[in-house]
């Protein structure tokens, strides 16, 4: 039987064979193959139809004209692209987009990695499980809730911290964190930490929980410490897991990377007197195309900013592939 | 184990099928939808008819474009009865944002009716594809329906019909006809009685006496935030705008040309004032980071604020607000400045638009010649004669049977805000005169003062127009930029972030927008004055 296959190749069988053989796998598999197609059906409709709509970035549409007015539109070539260069703010927006996303990339990625390898580390299921609940639980909360509390710890007039610290006679004047430019960045990325770093560590927890523990019980045979274990054990597992993450945060970095939510923290915390740090494209785009109903200029700015990402997310897994052979595809 | 294999497998396929339908029919829901709506609006008329023929309630949809709306629902005395006169009934939906409508035009998916006071959407909605011409729906199913041709003519659009008849306008005649209690609204400060008294009465007639009580107020009550002003730009400046003779935003009229108010120097005094305010200390600047009135007044109801700059009804509503803790306020005089100056250039303000959408065109302009008549004006804004008001004596007037001044008793009744569904800024007007009311006090001496110039508020530009986007891009500027202003740490500062935001409005093209302003204004009056 072996050697009758392996003198037959599949592609000298005959073709009736051939169907057979497809439509008795495929019957077989029609469970599965139900679930592939869905999940086609569903990327179909809502990731690559709405691609349509990028059309509009280059034409004079109006909402008013409805969805046919996508094709029907006069082409305005690159219009609304010379708009948003040519925008006042357009120099302030594209700093502030990139090193509120850097700033976040860079202080927010390590966090969940040191803080699953210290949970690790603890020996107190307790602890454990109490510093684990706490520091997950906030992904919970929505952003709109976080800037209230946000607002009831730092407001100069009304504020706890604030009123805590005057009160102690540690500050004379109130700290002005919601409304002071040069804050903005610092309350973006702490609260943003805060609100994310526990729910990322599940996945590096996972990650550790993974790492035979023989590999351990040699590194101590050998004489290595706590600190050598860690350095030599425990991250050299994860570094599949740590260069995934990196990527995906990499690619939606505009976006806010791994803590997310760029655009929800400057529409909720973001004022006229922070402006000058805290405006960034996506909300700028989200005044000037829903606000004002300029769909075909949000377009055209959103596009500039997905074009951005694709760039950042095939360098960042070209160069993980390079350097450490780990990549996404 | 066999056995169990093959009593999933059939599950497994009907759940995979029912997600697959799930997903069919939630992609096509929208368009069955709008089909089927689309349908009976044309075959309507004939089947499901107005109320009075069947006796059965027609319920319509109306969406509300304002996220502080305070009804959220068609509840109350009042709704009740107009439901009963007209056999309406209106399940509300309130906006949760300002975007929400812009994306609801661009999905097609209206409702039944909408109202809206903002510019681009009222100039968005006038047009045939979304909203029935109201002349084509009297023409059709109200012929008895008669609108006065000014109310038409300032609503009327570009291609020549009018979809809406804004709220809050009235005749030149009918300004007339009831000057005596007709008031005009605007803004105003609201300054606490109490601390007013403590520091003996001390007048505020100019500009520098309200310094000194701001001053006297920050040295004796050093906890409390002399002034806060409503996070609404329009009423944190309007104030101090008209003491300058300042225009707020937009064009003004001067000496016949339209002008915008960027480049007059009644607004760089206007900014320069209210930067010595913050200077002073008597602002602070968390004020301007204040997103909704809420937070604001709650500055003022706790007993932190002294003064808030809001409107001329200010001191009567924070009154009414803060009956638990004692607190009562008193408004301001009006005119403090030998610079004031008010012009009203309001030629109404939202209106109501009956979608393409619309399951019942004819209940629905029925019930809007109902709301616009002036028993149903007075039902909407007022109540029911006899049981909520009666007319005054000379029945120049309504006398309220409950407090006008309290927005949870309005709320309760469902009063007033329907009214603005289709009411006059003369019955608005009719129904806040209430004799030794702070704010009826304050409309006197502001009605005095004002002037009336409707054409300046018909230069409009159209939606989706380069004007429009023009006009858009400068006042969002002007939001982000005059926060700098305010906030400046000298005067010469603030003289800099002027020209700079001045500047900026030029770059944005500023000077064409006016070039066509000033056509369209010659236009304007040539149609006004006919």
């Amino acid at each position: 039987m072996l050697k009758t296959r392996t003198l037959t190749p599949s592609y000298l069988e005959n073709t009736s064979q051939q169907e057979d053989t497809f439509t008795k796998r495929f019957r077989k598999q029609i469970t599965v193959q139900i679930f592939v197609w869905l999940g086609l059906l569903f990327l179909l409709v809502f990731s690559y139809l709405p691609m349509f709509g990028i059309l509009m970035a280059f034409k004079d549409y109006k909402i008013t004209s409805g969805i046919a007015g996508i094709f029907t539109s006069d082409w305005v070539g690159l219009r609304y692209f010379k708009e948003l260069v040519n925008d006042y703010n357009f120099p302030n927006l594209v700093r502030n987009t990139l090193v509120l996303s850097i700033l976040k990339l860079v202080f927010s990625f390590p966090v969940p990695i040191i803080l699953a390898i210290m949970l690790t580390e603890v020996r107190s299921s307790f602890v454990k499980r109490f510093v684990q609940t706490a520091s997950y639980l906030p992904h919970f909360i929505s952003w709109v809730v976080v800037s209230g509390i946000g607002f009831a710890f730092f407001s100069t007039e009304t504020g706890l911290i604030n009123n805590a610290l005057m009160s102690l006679g540690l500050i004379d004047q109130p700290l002005d964190i919601l409304t002071n430019p040069n804050s903005f960045w610092g309350l973006a990325v702490s609260t943003a930490i805060w609100k994310e770093a526990g729910w990322w560590t599940i996945i590096f927890l996972a990650a550790i929980a993974g790492i035979d523990p023989s590999q351990y019980e040699a590194a101590q045979m050998d004489g290595a410490g706590r600190l050598k274990r860690i350095m030599h054990v425990t991250l050299p597992n994860m570094k599949g897991s740590i260069i995934v993450v990196l990527i995906l945060s990499i690619g939606s970095i505009l976006g806010g990377g791994l803590v997310g939510s760029n655009f929800e923290q400057v529409m909720l915390f973001g004022n006229v007197l922070n402006s000058e740090t805290s405006q960034i494209i996506q909300t700028y785009a989200f005044n000037a195309g829903l606000a004002q109903g300029r769909f075909a200029f949000a377009t055209a700015i959103d596009l500039v900013q997905s074009f951005i990402s694709v760039i950042l997310i095939v360098s960042s897994n070209a160069i993980a592939k390079r350097f450490s052979g780990s990549s996404l595809y | 184990m066999g056995n169990n294999k093959t009593a999933r497998k059939p599950a497994m396929i009907l759940l995979a099928v029912t997600i697959l339908a799930g997903l069919i029919t939630g992609c096509s829901g929208n368009n069955s939808e709008n089909s089927s709506t689309s349908t009976s609006a044309s075959g309507t008329s004939e089947t499901e008819n107005n109320t009075s023929s069947t006796g059965k309630i027609v319920e319509l949809k109306l969406f509300v474009d304002q996220p502080w709306w305070p009804l959220k629902d068609w509840s109350g005395s009042i709704p009740e009865e107009i439901t009963k006169q007209t056999g309406v009934k209106l399940n509300i939906t309130v906006a949760t944002d300002e975007k929400q409508l812009p994306l609801m035009i661009a999905s097609g998916d209206l409702p039944d009716l909408v109202v809206t006071g903002t510019n681009a959407q009222l100039k968005r909605l006038a047009d045939p594809s979304l909203s029935y011409s109201w002349q084509e729906l009297i023409d059709k199913y109200a012929p008895d329906f008669k609108i006065d041709p000014q109310y038409i003519a300032v609503n009327t659009a570009d291609d020549g019909s009018y979809y809406t008849i804004r709220n809050n306008f009235s005749t030149s005649a009918e300004w007339k006809a009831n000057e005596k209690y007709a008031l005009n609204t605007g803004a105003g400060i609201s300054v606490r009685s109490d601390i007013m008294e403590e520091l003996g009465n001390p007048k505020v007639e100019t500009l520098s006496d309200l310094n000194n009580l701001f001053a006297k107020v920050k040295d004796k009550h050093p906890e409390m935030v002399p002034l806060v002003l409503n996070p609404n730009p329009a009423w944190a400046k309007g104030y101090f705008a008209t003491q300058f003779g300042a225009e707020k935003e937009g064009f003004g009229d001067k000496e016949g040309q339209l002008v915008h108010t960027l480049r007059t120097p009644e607004l760089e005094k206007m900014y320069l004032y209210m930067n010595e305010l913050y200077r002073s200390g008597y602002v602070k600047a968390e004020n301007f980071a204040y997103k909704n009135e809420d937070q604001a007044k709650q500055i003022m109801t706790s007993g932190k604020g002294f003064a808030y700059a809001w409107t001329i009804e200010g001191a009567d509503r924070l009154t009414s607000e803060t009956k638990a803790s004692g607190y009562k306020w008193v408004q301001l005089p009006v005119k403090i400045s030998d610079t004031f100056k008010v012009e009203n250039y309001g030629s109404g303000w939202q209106g109501v638009f009956i979608s393409k959408n619309n399951k019942n065109p004819e209940a629905s302009i029925k019930l809007m010649q109902f709301l616009m008549s002036e028993e149903g004006q007075r039902l909407a804004l007022w109540g029911i004669e006899g049981q909520d008001y009666k007319m005054s004596d000379d029945g120049g007037y309504p006398v309220f049977t409950y407090d006008r001044s309290s927005d949870e008793v309005k709320n309760e009744k469902g009063i007033y805000w329907w009214g603005l569904l289709a009411g006059s800024a003369v019955n608005e007007a009719l129904g806040n005169y209430v004799p030794g009311t702070e704010t009826t006090k304050a409309s006197q001496q502001l009605s005095e003062l004002i002037t009336f110039k409707p054409e300046v508020g018909l230069v409009q530009p159209a939606a989706d127009s380069q004007e429009e986007v023009i006009k858009n891009n400068i006042a969002t500027m002007m939001q982000t930029e005059e926060a700098k202003i305010y906030l400046a740490t000298s005067e010469e500062e603030a003289k800099k972030a002027f020209a700079n935001m001045a500047q900026q409005a030029d770059k944005m093209g500023l000077e064409n927008l006016e070039t066509w302003a000033n056509t369209k204004y010659a236009e304007v009056k040539g149609n006004f004055n006919q």
